[in-house]
């Protein structure tokens, strides 16, 4: 019940983002400290045409009081990760050849039982709390065993992704595919990509993550690799896990 | 319109996330951890086996077990005559089965007491982290791995698969049962392609030098850090790289022709050599325990060597071998790691359950080899639990062949008022945390150089005063 809250108000809070009320007046300050609360609010695009808002900047949040650092936990990564990973029929990768426990173990989170440790989740006051081992304090530090554990979560559903979008792509069908638009990811490509990620396709937000070097960097990929659809193949793998591994998605 | 992150991710996500329960970091400089130089605590677990048989429970003196040990109220012996047999090294008493421990003696020291419960997993959580339940407080070693945290490593690794608690927040706890094991998963998994990729992942680390996230203060060390990590998971932890001589040498000392040596002398030795040759992973673990100790990549560990809840027959015989059997791989990793002078920077914790009870009806009929080279048939009885306990410390500072507290007859645990057993009939019996926390004031004064350290992780403690005289 309280995850499907919790599920319900980030998508209520998505879908307020999205329609973007031109009725909220926008302020302008200046920056003062990022810790202490205050900052400039700076206003970002819209959609609507007569709120005066529109200015053309990235987005820019707003700093907060004690704005050191955190990290998301395996629970908060899939809520962004859902999003461009769909659940299979047995729910995420890592149930593809094992047979859970229940299947909210396989629904729940891209991260394996053990792998949530690494990532901070625990389960107090919930049926899973004795199934798994338990870390009750959410990460507080990128370590070894955090980047790793995310970079092999992140493995196997971009691997399923790129796979199955090279199948349509091939096919001439790319009504579906999320990532895979062309042999050659542009720039504006890999932002929007990267907006499905946080939750902000289809809004006039725009996320800066450096789309012009990955594209080029995506091309030399597939050059130096003498074979075109292997390098095709490993340059979308090492995109996927890039982006969604990308300090916007976990760092907040 | 302006988003707060924060806001944005609190409903469906940060909601879920909790701060930490106690700041840690606030200490008095006379209570703060210094490490001089890095420590490492390893716990092994003998599960509910007879303590008798382990090796946790020793007489005061040689040829004599308490009366009712074996046989409620009555001063019998044990079915097995091995047992019997003694080697006196200082305060310890060993039987036949781990009498080639008798050279180290002077770095090992016993402390017996009370078990606390009867309940396997009650005492199991007891002996293993001081209290009855995985909420209160950590493992040993994960309390002995908080206090190296340092600006060089933030988030010290303990190889445990126990949960932590709110006193050791900065742990990484990380399962691996091998070195083998532990590479894989300090490594970038295969399924990522391997060659090719650096454009992609140099962009990537460009990422963490400016995330452009106004909201948060990134940390100045993120882009060093991420870098190093990304690095490290395509290559793997070059410490270990550079310690392949080492892993070469331990696993040579650990080797079953090595261990027949060390078991030459004992009359069952047949049936240890084969019990060691497969012993279901536990000289790997210590080759893995040995080498983090050595390169600084970790500094705890806990593992479970072998059960033994025997009920129903063989406690006097099984037990005995399948102890003697992993004294046998302790002793040669002690000399390993004293050729490599750590024998003041680890520790080496054996305890177990709870040890068990005089001889009930259920019987097993057991061949041995006894002093004379012949075989013999030993009834070898069921045992149940009973209320005490052995914790066998291991270090170079531990009482120099050491015995505090000391389980008498009827298999009461008595306090003792000197390392060498003099029985204090006025003191309670030792409890596990008061053990483990005082030895950890003696040994790994710079990181516990108070009592209230030693409380920071398990609240309960009380100093007992023979280990720290």
């Amino acid at each position: 019940m309280m995850k499907y809250f919790k599920s319900t108000s980030l998508l209520i809070s998505l879908l307020l983002l999205a329609a973007c009320s031109s009725g909220k007046p926008s302020k302008k300050g200046a920056l003062t400290s990022g810790a202490d609360g205050t900052g400039p609010i700076t206003n970002v695009p819209t959609d609507d045409i007569h709120s005066g808002d529109s200015d053309n900047t990235v987005l820019q949040l707003v700093p907060e009081t004690g704005s050191a650092m955190r990290f998301l936990d395996a629970r908060g990564l899939t809520l962004y990760y859902q999003n461009v990973f769909a659940r299979k029929a047995f729910g995420f990768m890592h149930c593809e050849k094992t047979k859970p426990i229940v299947a909210a173990d396989c629904t729940d989170s891209i991260f394996t039982k053990d792998e949530r440790v690494a990532m901070g989740a625990f389960d107090l006051g919930s049926p899973r709390m004795n199934r798994a081992p338990s870390n009750i304090n959410p990460p507080a530090n990128l370590t070894l065993n955090y980047t790793r554990t995310l970079r092999s979560a992140l493995s196997r559903e971009c691997i399923s992704l790129v796979d199955a979008e090279l199948v349509k792509f091939k096919a001439g069908d790319l009504t579906t595919n999320l990532l895979i638009k062309s042999d050659k990811p542009t720039a504006s490509e890999i932002n929007e990509f990267m907006k499905r990620i946080l939750g902000v396709a289809g809004t006039a937000i725009t996320v800066s993550v450096d789309a012009e070097t990955y594209a080029t960097s995506f091309a030399e990929v597939v050059t130096a690799n003498k074979d075109k659809n292997a390098g095709l193949r490993n340059g979308y793998i090492g995109l996927c896990i890039a982006l969604t591994m990308d300090p916007l998605v976990f760092i907040y | 319109m302006t988003i707060n992150r924060r806001n944005l991710l609190k409903s469906g996500v940060a909601a879920t996330t909790m701060t930490a329960f106690m700041n840690n970091r606030l200490f008095a400089e006379e209570d703060a951890p210094h490490p001089k130089s890095n420590k490492f605590l390893i716990y092994i677990h003998f599960g509910s086996s007879c303590g008798a048989a382990n090796g946790l429970l020793q007489p005061i003196k040689p040829g004599s077990w308490p009366t009712g040990f074996f046989q409620n109220g009555a001063p019998v012996q044990s079915n097995n005559p091995l047992l019997n047999t003694h080697t006196q090294a200082g305060g310890l008493v060993l039987h036949d089965y781990i009498k080639f421990l008798a050279p180290m003696a002077n770095e090992m020291c016993l402390v017996e007491g009370t078990s606390q419960s009867l309940d396997h997993n009650v005492a199991a959580l007891l002996q293993k982290r001081g209290a009855g339940s995985t909420s209160i407080s950590p493992e040993w070693s994960m309390g002995v791995t908080q206090f190296m945290r340092t600006d060089k490593r933030l988030n010290p690794m303990v190889l445990t698969r126990g949960n932590k608690t709110h006193s050791v927040t900065d742990v990484t706890p990380v399962a691996a049962n091998s070195i083998d094991e532990f590479k894989v998963i300090t490594s970038d998994v295969n399924t990522i392609p391997k060659d090719g990729l650096d454009p992609i992942w140099n962009t990537l680390k460009n990422r963490f030098k400016k995330p452009g996230m106004s909201s948060v203060i990134t940390e100045a060390s993120l882009e060093a850090n991420s870098s190093y990590q990304l690095n490290t998971l395509k290559t793997g932890l070059p410490e270990l790289s550079a310690a392949q001589a080492d892993i070469t040498a331990l696993r040579a000392m650990l080797a079953q022709g090595e261990i027949t040596k060390v078991i030459a002398g004992c009359a069952d030795k047949a049936a240890i050599g084969t019990v060691a040759n497969g012993d279901g992973g536990f000289k790997e673990k210590l080759i893995l325990a040995g080498i983090l100790a050595k390169t600084g990549l970790a500094n705890g560990m806990s593992i479970d060597a072998f059960g033994d809840d025997l009920h129903s027959g063989g406690a006097d015989v099984t037990t005995a071998r399948n102890a003697s059997a992993k004294w046998a791989s302790i002793s040669q990793f002690w000399a390993w790691i004293k050729a490599a002078n750590l024998q003041n920077d680890v520790m080496i914790v054996v305890g177990q359950e709870f040890a068990r009870s005089p001889y009930n009806p259920a019987i097993q009929d057991i061949n041995i080899v006894d002093a004379s080279g012949k075989t013999l048939t030993v009834k070898s009885p069921g045992r149940d639990h009973a209320l005490c306990m052995g914790m066998m410390f291991i270090n170079g500072n531990v009482p120099k062949a050491g015995r505090i507290g000391f389980v008498g007859n009827n298999m009461v645990p008595q306090a003792t008022k000197d390392a060498i057993g003099t029985i204090d009939s006025s003191g309670a019996p030792y409890t596990s945390e008061n053990m483990v926390g005082s030895m950890l004031m003696r040994c790994f004064d710079d990181i516990f150089p108070t009592e209230r350290m030693v409380r920071k992780h398990w609240p309960t403690f009380k100093e007992i005063s023979p280990i720290l005289a």
